[in-house]
């Protein structure tokens, strides 16, 4: 980037008509202009980026902002630089807390849930419940389930064959499907930020995959974080849209009911994982009793239909 | 002026960060908001918008990017749209600020420019000459209908005992109207039938064509943006190519409706749109036919048929300016074309003498 820095910062300034431009970041690249912060992003496949362009405009609404990509002087929204095509983006900084802005999430998971729809790439997804028994069975057959955390491995094994079972029968019933909820691969709701009273959401640049394990990730991450209480609040704000149909609601229960946490558990047993297992102990313990209780909160905002 | 409530406030700043401005003060003037930025004044409108419209205002801009027409442009977001929609049909836009220094209640000076931009505009935009057919067949249909309701009211007025003032005074100008359309009706079925009779017409049989240009499609006094010397159209979510004639018969129509019983400077009109955008031969014909069976007396008798208690007074007044004015207008295009025979005839002449003598 040294060498090609003062090119490409001329052409950026031409090209968006900047007045003034400082680098501010390398990697991602930010700049600092007359106009606020900025990102650079560099697309090396153009189709993707077409993909994102249409996936931005599909997703337009009053109710929040997206990161999309500035137009140039000439209307094109990229420029070429090197094997690159180059776009701008705004980059507001504020960190955007779920706590107290329940409503303006649960518009934009609306928005979300109805228009970000495409498909996703298949998947082959082995047993979570055929997993489980075969690590379950290493760990008797090696003796490692004596320690501490090797018994509470072993007692959470008949609740993890249950939750395990049901994981995959959540699951079993969406293995294809071209109108799936999708979000970019690395795609994270906390990298949203906060503008002008309502989100900025960044989209990014990766490709395209089912967007069901984010969306879960995320409301355990809420409810870890900003607490149960913030959590019902956005869960009941979303129940009044009623836009969560069948396969989100099985697809996210699927998430939770995955014992994940308990695999991570497991594999600390193994001599060789650099894991520490009180810590491993205490969250695992955490997350398998928030996930409990969350699978409880989101199957009564969204019951199966009769 | 008005104040914005905190909530449209916040809704405001959101679009214009769509246009990287931050406004030191906004106000509202009815449906547009006045924004002033440290680097100029804009005009953030509101208004309700599909995508097949701003499909059109982009076919426009673009003409007007290339000085085609002297419309006034939406300044594209950083995004490069030219239109800001979200959700619903309710799109927002955003334009240089400019200060109108003609009133929209003065009509005249509005309509005088008015037909000054349309002539630039269809004559800038002239994309080729296309066989009328279709045109000429809904015509015939349009001015039947329109024989049908004279027809209709004249028997009707006919039988009564004692006509009414206005059903009298319709009755002493029906001859004229009634000739008006019979001889349009003659002229659009004598066209359609050298058209379906043969590819290639005979000598004297000309095959009929009208031109094509970019037509606003809601051409009104008060789509105009007009600061001093500065006139912009604006308003083009309507526009399309098409036969322009049509649209300009149509403004004439509406002017004569609008101002019907002012004093109307139809030779001044006429010419500045005539001169900024000479029409062939067929236009003329076109224009001169569409004109002299105006819609406006039609829609007249429509509406005293309608009514149940009439205000004999009203239509009568009414009738009367309305008449004046399309008199005043059709004998200003015949003054026009006859004093422009006049001018070409004596070089017609010299060039027949020079042909006689060669």
């Amino acid at each position: 980037m040294d060498e090609r820095w003062p090119i490409l910062s001329s052409v950026l300034r031409n090209q968006f008509s900047f007045r003034e431009l400082s680098l501010v970041q390398e990697d991602p690249l930010l700049i600092q202009t007359e106009r606020g912060l900025k990102k650079i992003r560099f697309w090396e496949d153009e189709h993707l980026l077409k993909q994102h362009l249409d996936w931005r405009k599909k997703l337009l609404s009053d109710d929040f902002f997206l990161d999309r990509m500035y137009a140039t002087a000439t209307g094109s929204p990229f420029i070429r630089f090197d094997r690159y095509a180059v776009t701008c983006h705004d980059a507001p900084l504020e960190f955007a807390e779920v706590k107290g802005n329940e409503q303006i999430w649960a518009e934009m998971l609306a928005v979300f849930l109805k228009k970000s729809r495409g498909a996703a790439p298949y998947r082959q997804r082995s047993s979570v419940l055929g997993q489980a028994a075969f690590d379950y069975a290493q760990i008797e057959h090696s003796g490692l389930s004596g320690s501490e955390t090797g018994k509470l491995v072993s007692s959470c094994f008949p609740t993890v064959r249950l939750r395990a079972e049901k994981a995959d029968r959540l699951r079993s019933r969406y293995y294809s499907g071209n109108q799936s909820f999708i979000l970019p691969e690395n795609f994270s709701f906390e990298n949203n930020r906060f503008l002008m009273g309502t989100l900025f959401i960044e989209l990014g640049q990766s490709k395209p995959i089912a967007g069901y394990p984010e969306l879960a990730r995320f409301f355990l991450h809420t409810a870890l974080e900003e607490g149960e209480e913030t959590l019902t609040a956005l869960l009941e704000q979303l129940s009044a849209k009623r836009l969560v149909d069948q396969e989100t609601r099985n697809r996210i229960l699927a998430e939770w009911y995955d014992p994940e946490e308990w695999f991570r558990l497991a594999y600390t047993l193994n001599p060789l994982a650099s894991l520490s297992g009180p810590e491993e102990e205490s969250q695992f313990r955490q997350i398998w009793n928030y996930k409990t209780r969350l699978i409880r909160l989101f199957e009564a905002r969204f019951p199966l239909p009769d | 002026m008005e104040i914005l409530a905190a909530d449209e406030d916040l809704q405001v700043q959101r679009l214009l960060f769509q246009y990287d401005l931050y406004p030191y003060q906004f106000m509202k003037q009815g449906n547009i908001i006045k924004v002033e930025t440290a680097i100029g004044m804009f005009a953030l409108k509101q208004k309700s918008i599909t995508r097949n419209e701003i499909e059109h205002l982009k076919t426009a801009y673009n003409l007007a990017r290339n000085l085609a027409v002297d419309a006034l442009c939406p300044l594209p977001t950083k995004y490069g749209d030219l239109v800001i929609q979200g959700n619903g049909e309710i799109g927002y836009y955003l334009l240089p600020w400019f200060e109108q220094t003609v009133p929209e209640s003065d009509l005249l000076q509005r309509y005088a420019r008015l037909f000054l931009k349309t002539a630039q505009m269809h004559h800038q935009t002239l994309d080729g000459e296309d066989n009328p057919a279709s045109l000429y067949q809904s015509m015939i249909q349009l001015l039947s209908g329109r024989q049908s309701v004279w027809e209709t009211f004249v028997l009707a007025a006919e039988h009564h005992t004692y006509p009414s003032p206005f059903e009298q005074l319709v009755l002493s100008s029906a001859g004229g109207y009634l000739s008006n359309i019979q001889r349009a009706l003659s002229y659009f079925q004598e066209a359609l039938k050298v058209d379906e009779e043969s590819e290639k017409p005979k000598e004297n049989e000309k095959k009929r064509s009208l031109r094509r240009a970019l037509c606003h499609g809601r051409l009104n006094p008060l789509h105009l943006v007009i600061e001093d010397e500065k006139c912009f159209l604006i308003n083009f979510e309507n526009c399309s190519f098409g036969f322009f004639i049509i649209e300009a018969a149509s403004l004439f129509e509406q002017a004569s409706t609008v101002l019907a019983g002012s004093l109307v400077p139809w030779k001044e009109w006429i010419r500045v749109y005539l001169e900024a955008c000479p029409l062939i031969e067929d236009e003329t014909a076109f224009l001169f036919h569409f004109l002299s069976c105006s819609r406006t007396s039609v829609d007249l008798l429509e509406n005293y048929q309608k009514e149940s208690e009439k205000n004999e007074l009203w239509f009568t007044k009414r009738w009367i300016a309305i008449q004046e004015t399309q008199a005043a207008m059709m004998a200003a295009f015949q003054n026009y074309f006859a004093s422009k025979e006049k001018e070409e005839s004596p070089n017609a002449e010299k060039e027949n003498v020079a042909k006689t003598e060669s």
